[in-house]
């Protein structure tokens, strides 16, 4: 961008609030933003409370939302504060019930059509070991790392998204971010250059904002659970605005090390009142030296997966 | 950055982990501390390697984020300005609708309401912790910092800023600091540096998963 001075002239593009949604979350009670992984039961969890975004599983009914707005160049306006509708993912892509001392998922998976990921025998075996609590410290987000492709958009903790020229960025709340360029000639880090959000370069199909990601280091968890993505993870994700108020979000991944096939996830992201605050995850984490201890005794124990 | 506001904000010499600087004071002199912050800023220069909140991967606050050495990018909207750093993908977002500071919360990287005055965008952060330090020397602030920042193009690769900080617990008067920003001409994007994970895999605290992680080159 030359100057400053440019967007002086830009129109103004509000971004309007749904009237029936849940208030926007307390602040923690010590008055603080942030918020350890430990401060909401999960580890990932946003700066207010769990379930006090609106938007979840069970919130109140919605009011219709205005049709979808459009930048000056006529493309859709994805911009705003949002929370994705992930229906428990952080806690397990498919669909499962309370267990393991995890949250249920109402499961995320939209193909294969059952619902179940095409893991590779070892794969689903090595996210069952993962699901443990003795396996817990091994998730990267406990350790307040950030939480990687594509997972950072359904911790349960939101983000706000700008359209800058030439851009779409994602600010995620627990402090992380995605710059996506909209460059049809960009191409894609070397290939031994491995990020934990990977490298993204955006194009517009019709009203689709179409992702493709790869340079993926393969480090995180796609979710507490333990769901498995590995280094060789490549993604085309589409966000499609529904109306005003909701953007339906899709990602098919392709992850031969893992998987048998590629598959889907989606899920709908819902425009959010208020600010996206800050989490302070490392700076607050009192989980950690907890979780470290029952790996550490499962190790004694000898019953460690 | 090209200076060594990161290592010192005041006029230093070198010593141990601290690289020589100029001083980054507007008037060039020194930071007006009460006798008491004073001593304790010294106290914070002698116990820095253990003290400093940046060697355990903290936040690094504002302004200390804009010259610690790390790149990042500027986005502009409508309604927000908004800067995305490589150090551990950390981001600003400044507010330009006019909304009010928060009330009641307090933020490692601050609450930020810019506005234009006429070429330069003048951002108030406010709400910080006490937490943060403003370099490697130990100089510091309260819960009461306000910091005003100005960022004004002066030629299309330059942005100089300058930085009014007051803290009536700490310092006797406000103070400012100033210094250039160049764009790196020569990068298409920002890579990550993870201060945490990165450490915690070199200290063994974050193993490496050989199923799932890039392959490491063959020998």
């Amino acid at each position: 961008m030359r100057s400053f001075t440019l967007s002086l002239t830009a129109l103004l593009v509000s971004a309007t609030m749904a009237a029936a949604q849940a208030p926007p979350p307390a602040p923690a009670q010590d008055g603080r933003a942030g918020g350890g992984p430990g401060a909401q039961g999960g580890r990932t969890g946003g700066a207010g409370a769990q379930g006090g975004r609106g938007g979840g599983r069970g919130g109140a009914p919605r009011a219709p939302a205005g049709p979808v707005k459009r930048m000056p160049d006529g493309k859709p306006d994805l911009t705003g504060h949002f929370s994705s509708d992930a229906g428990g993912a952080n806690y397990g892509l498919e669909a499962h019930p309370s267990q393991f001392a995890t949250p249920p998922s109402r499961g995320i998976v939209v193909d294969p059509p059952d619902g179940r990921l095409p893991y590779q025998e070892w794969a689903r075996a090595e996210f069952m070991k993962r699901w443990t609590p003795e396996r817990g410290y091994d998730d990267p987000t406990a350790h307040c790392f950030v939480a990687g492709f594509s997972r950072s958009l359904w911790t349960p903790s939101p983000f706000q998204i700008l359209q800058p020229p030439g851009y779409v960025v994602i600010l995620m709340e627990r402090m992380s971010w995605r710059v996506i360029p909209i460059d049809a000639t960009r191409k894609h880090l070397p290939d031994d250059v491995r990020l934990w959000q990977g490298d993204s370069i955006g194009h517009w199909e019709g009203d689709t904002l179409v992702v493709e990601t790869a340079n993926n280091n393969g480090k995180t968890w796609m979710n507490e659970s333990g769901d498995v993505i590995s280094y060789a993870a490549t993604a085309v994700e589409r966000f499609t605005p529904v109306d005003a108020d909701t953007i339906d979000y899709k990602v098919t991944i392709t992850d031969p090390v893992v998987m048998t096939r590629p598959y889907t996830l989606g899920f709908e992201m819902r425009r959010q009142q208020g600010e996206i605050l800050e989490v302070a995850c490392h700076e607050d984490n009192q989980d950690l030296e907890h979780l470290k201890h029952v790996k550490e005794e499962a190790r004694k124990n000898g019953t460690l997966k | 950055m090209r200076n060594r506001a990161a290592y010192g904000l005041e006029y230093h010499a070198s010593s141990y982990g601290i690289l020589p600087g100029k001083s980054v004071l507007t008037d060039g002199g020194k930071i007006p501390y009460t006798p008491a912050a004073l001593k304790k800023r010294n106290d914070n220069f002698e116990k820095r390697a253990e003290l400093d909140p940046f060697n355990k991967c903290f936040m690094p606050g504002v302004p200390r984020i804009m010259y610690i050495e790390h790149p990042f990018q500027i986005f502009q909207t409508p309604n927000h300005v908004a800067m995305t750093f490589e150090w551990s993908q950390v981001y600003r977002l400044f507010y330009t609708d006019g909304s009010k500071h928060q009330d009641g919360i307090e933020f490692w990287m601050g609450d930020n309401r810019a506005r234009w005055e006429g070429d330069t965008l003048v951002n108030e952060a406010t709400n910080f912790n006490d937490q943060t330090w403003l370099d490697a020397a130990g100089n510091f602030h309260s819960e009461q910092l306000k910091v005003t920042e100005r960022y004004t193009m002066v030629d299309p690769d330059t942005i100089q800023y300058e930085v009014q900080f007051e803290d009536p617990k700490v310092f006797t008067r406000p103070w400012s600091i100033t210094m250039p920003f160049f764009r790196h001409k020569d990068m298409d994007r920002l890579l990550e540096f993870q201060c945490q994970a990165e450490k915690e895999e070199a200290n063994g605290e974050f193993e490496r998963d050989e199923k799932t992680w890039y392959p490491k080159p063959k020998p």
